[in-house]
C-alpha cells in the first residue's frame, strides 16, 4: 500500500492538471543511486503492466512495479513547503536511513 | 634495486605495462550511464565519448571501495577497476540496479595496458586518457590473445621515442616517487576520499547525489579527515616498510603505508593524524630516521602538477 497526504494529493493534481496530463496517474519508482543508496523518482504515466501494483489516494491513481514495491511498502507522500525550499518528503517504514534531502534512503 | 633507468622513461618519455592489478567490468544497457551517474564520486555527465573519467566507488559510509577508471565507449562503458575488489564491486554494484536497464558483467578476458609519461600521447592515436603518475599516460584494454602482440608493438614505440618497457618493482617506486598513492596499498576500505589528498582528481562536489556522498560533503565542509595521506623525505638510504610508525616528539603521529629509494633519496607516502599538519617544519622520525614532511598528497606533483 503507498498513500498520498491530502496536501501531496493537492500538489500532484495541481501539477498534472498544470502539464495537461489530467488522466494520467502517478508512477512511483526506486532507483539506484543517491547519497544513501537508493531514489525516489515521481513522474505522470498513462500506461500500466501485469507487473504494476495500482493504489488510488485521494482520487490520484498511483503504479509501482514490482521491484520497487518492495521498497516503499506502506510509504505515505507528503508534500512540504519551507524556507529551504518545497517539494515531496516520502515517510517510508522500509528505511533505516535517509540522506540529509530526503530523497534518497537505505535498507 | 633502484630500476633508474626505468624511473627515467616514465620521467621523461614514456614508459610501459601490463596492469595486471586491475580488471574490466563492462557496464551495458539504456540506463548504464545514468545509473553509473549515481554510483562513482566523478562527474560523467556531458563526457564525450572516447574519453575517460577517474572517480571512486564508495561505500555507504563513505569509505573507499574502489577507485575507477570510466573508460567511455560507444553503446558501453568499461570500468578499470583493482582486480581484487571485482566480486565486491559486483555485489555492491547488483544491490543498486532495481528496474534499471543495467547489464555488468566481469570481462576476465580483457587485460588493461598503460603507458605513462610526457610522451605517452606520441605512442599511438587511440587509447583512452589514463594519467596515473601526473607526467601524461594513457590506457588501452586488449583481449588475452592480444596481449602479447599489443604489449610488444607498443613497447617497441616507447623505444623509438626514448621510453620502454617498465616492471612492476619500478611501477611501485614511481608512484612514490612521483607521490601519486595506490589503491590497496596506500589507501582502501579503511579511508575516505578525503584522506587520500586524490580528491582533486576524482570528486566532484557539484554533480549531485552518489552513494557516500553525504559522507564526503560533510568531511569537506568541516575539514576534519581524520587523518591526511602526506608525502616525506627520509634520511639515509634505508627503506622504510609499510606500517612504520612516524613520531613527532616521541609520540606516534602517523605511519607508512609505502616507500622507495629514489634519484634523490628515499621517499615515502604515509597517513599523518589530524592535528599535526601545523607541525610541517619541525623533525619527524620514520624508524627513528629523521624524516622531512613534503607536504600532503593534493599539493603534490602527481595531483597538482604545476605546484612543485
Amino acid at each position: 500500500m503507498l498513500t498520498l497526504t491530502p496536501r501531496a494529493a493537492d500538489k500532484v493534481k495541481e501539477i498534472r492538471d498544470a502539464e495537461g496530463l489530467v488522466e494520467q496517474g502517478l508512477r512511483v519508482r526506486v532507483i539506484g543511486g543517491g547519497c544513501a543508496g537508493f531514489s525516489y523518482d515521481l513522474f505522470f504515466e498513462n500506461e500500466t503492466s501485469d507487473l504494476d501494483q495500482t493504489f488510488n489516494s485521494h482520487g490520484i491513481p498511483i503504479y509501482v512495479d514490482m521491484m520497487s514495491a518492495q521498497y516503499v511498502e506502506g510509504t505515505e507522500i507528503d508534500y512540504v513547503e519551507g524556507l529551504q525550499g518545497a517539494g515531496f518528503k516520502f515517510q517510508n517504514p522500509q528505511a533505516s536511513q535517509t540522506c540529509g534531502c530526503g530523497s534518497s534512503f537505505a535498507t | 634495486m633502484v630500476q633508474a633507468h626505468e624511473l627515467a622513461w616514465l620521467e621523461q618519455s614514456v614508459g610501459v605495462l601490463e596492469l595486471d592489478d586491475r580488471a574490466i567490468i563492462s557496464v551495458g544497457g539504456d540506463d548504464a550511464h545514468d545509473w553509473l551517474q549515481g554510483q562513482v564520486t566523478n562527474q560523467l555527465k556531458d563526457v564525450e565519448p572516447e574519453s575517460s573519467v577517474y572517480g571512486f566507488v564508495l561505500s555507504l559510509k563513505g569509505r573507499i571501495l574502489a577507485d575507477v577508471y570510466v573508460l567511455l565507449r560507444e553503446g558501453e562503458l568499461w570500468l578499470d577497476v583493482p582486480a581484487l575488489q571485482v566480486d565486491t564491486l559486483l555485489e555492491r554494484f547488483d544491490r543498486y540496479i532495481i528496474m534499471e536497464d543495467v547489464e555488468l558483467e566481469h570481462r576476465g578476458e580483457l587485460h588493461v595496458i598503460t603507458a605513462q609519461g610526457p610522451r605517452s600521447n606520441e605512442l599511438r592515436a587511440d587509447g583512452w586518457p589514463s594519467d596515473r603518475l601526473g607526467l601524461g599516460g594513457k590506457e588501452w584494454v586488449v583481449p588475452a590473445a592480444e596481449l602479447e602482440s599489443e604489449l610488444t608493438g607498443l613497447t617497441a614505440r616507447s623505444r623509438e621515442l626514448g621510453g620502454g618497457a617498465v616492471g612492476r618493482q619500478a611501477w611501485a617506486q614511481a608512484h612514490v616517487l612521483s607521490g601519486r598513492p595506490r589503491f590497496g596499498v596506500d589507501f582502501g576500505e579503511w579511508t575516505y576520499p578525503q584522506e587520500t589528498g586524490l580528491n582533486p582528481l576524482a570528486v566532484s562536489f557539484t554533480k549531485g547525489c552518489y552513494i557516500g556522498q553525504e559522507t564526503v560533503v560533510m568531511l569537506e565542509n568541516r575539514g576534519k579527515a581524520p587523518k591526511l595521506l602526506w608525502r616525506w623525505a627520509v634520511e639515509g638510504s634505508e627503506v622504510p616498510v609499510a606500517q612504520s610508525p612516524i613520531t613527532l616528539n616521541d609520540a606516534v603521529v602517523g605511519e607508512v603505508t609505502s616507500a622507495a629509494l629514489g634519484p634523490n633519496g628515499v621517499r615515502a607516502l604515509g597517513f599523518l593524524k589530524r592535528g599535526n599538519q601545523s607541525h610541517d617544519a619541525e623533525t619527524f622520525r620514520i624508524d627513528g630516521l629523521v624524516a622531512r614532511a613534503l607536504g600532503p598528497v593534493d599539493t603534490g606533483p602527481a595531483v597538482s602538477p604545476r605546484a612543485e
